[in-house]
C-alpha cells in the first residue's frame, strides 16, 4: 500500500510502496507543490523507477521556478537506489 | 514456484505478495529482496508498456539454489522485443537535462548479477539472477 500526504508543515510524507501502479497518485499530489519542500521518506519501504521519475519531473519543474524538493529520512535500500540514479547530484539529501 | 499474472499494472500487488512468499521461504535478506522486487517490477512493467497489442498473461517463476535466486518472466505470444535493451541514462546530467527514460534498466543492472532476454517458441523470456549477499537466517 502507498500513501502520500502533505502535512500542515508543508512536508510531503510518503509511506508504503511507491511502485508503477502508484505513480499517478504521487504525481497528482506532487503537482500541487510550487515552492521548496521537504519529502520525508521515514515510512517509505520501497521505490522503483516510476516513483523516481515522478520525483525527477517534480524537481525539474521546481528548478525552473528556482525552487526544489529536499529529501530526508531515507532508508539504506532507497538511498542506494538514489545513488545509482544520480539523485545525490540533483537533490539535497539529508 | 511459478505463478501466472494478468497483464495489468494492478497485478503488481499480487506480484509483490508472491515475491514476499519466496523471500520468507528462502530467508532472503532485505537488501537482496529489495533488488529482486525492483528488477521484477521493472521488467513486468516494461512488458506491459512495450509489448503493445499483447493481451496474454505473464508467468513469473522463482528458484533458489542455495546461493542465487533466479527469476524468469515469460510473456506469452509476444513479438520479439528486447525489453532489457535501452540507452543508458546520463545520471550526471544537470536536473534541467535529466529524463526518466532508461532508469529502470539502469537500476536493475546496478542491483542484480545477470539480466538476459530471449525469444523462444513465440514467447519473450527475461531471466534475472541475483547472488545472495545476505540471508536472514
Amino acid at each position: 500500500m502507498f500513501d502520500i500526504r502533505i502535512a500542515d508543515d508543508q512536508v510531503v510524507y510518503l509511506s508504503g510502496r511507491l511502485d508503477a501502479s502508484q505513480s499517478a497518485n504521487a504525481t497528482e499530489v506532487l503537482s500541487t507543490i510550487t515552492a521548496t519542500a521537504y519529502v520525508d521518506f521515514s515510512d517509505l519501504e520501497y521505490i522503483s523507477s516510476a516513483g523516481i521519475g515522478v520525483l525527477l519531473a517534480t524537481q525539474r519543474r521546481l528548478h525552473d521556478r528556482g525552487e526544489q524538493l529536499k529529501l530526508r529520512n531515507i532508508n539504506p535500500h532507497i538511498r542506494n537506489v538514489f545513488k545509482y540514479a544520480g539523485f545525490d547530484k540533483i537533490f539535497q539529501i539529508d | 514456484m511459478v505463478k501466472r499474472f494478468a497483464r495489468d499494472i494492478h497485478s503488481l500487488d499480487e506480484v509483490f505478495a508472491f515475491l514476499q512468499e519466496f523471500h520468507e521461504d528462502k530467508q532472503v535478506g532485505a537488501s537482496d529482496a529489495f533488488a529482486i522486487n525492483l528488477a521484477v517490477e521493472e521488467i513486468f512493467t516494461n512488458m506491459l508498456k512495450y509489448e503493445t497489442g499483447v493481451n496474454t498473461d505473464i508467468d513469473i517463476a522463482l528458484e533458489f539454489d542455495g546461493e542465487s535466486a533466479t527469476v524468469v518472466l515469460t510473456s506469452f505470444d509476444s513479438p520479439p522485443f528486447d525489453v532489457t535493451s535501452t540507452a543508458e541514462p546520463n545520471i550526471n546530467a544537470p536536473v534541467s537535462e535529466r529524463r526518466p527514460g532508461g532508469l529502470g534498466l539502469h537500476l536493475i543492472r546496478q542491483m542484480v548479477d545477470r539480466l538476459e532476454y530471449a525469444h523462444r517458441d513465440g514467447n519473450s523470456i527475461v531471466t534475472i539472477v541475483k547472488h545472495m549477499e545476505t540471508r536472514h537466517v
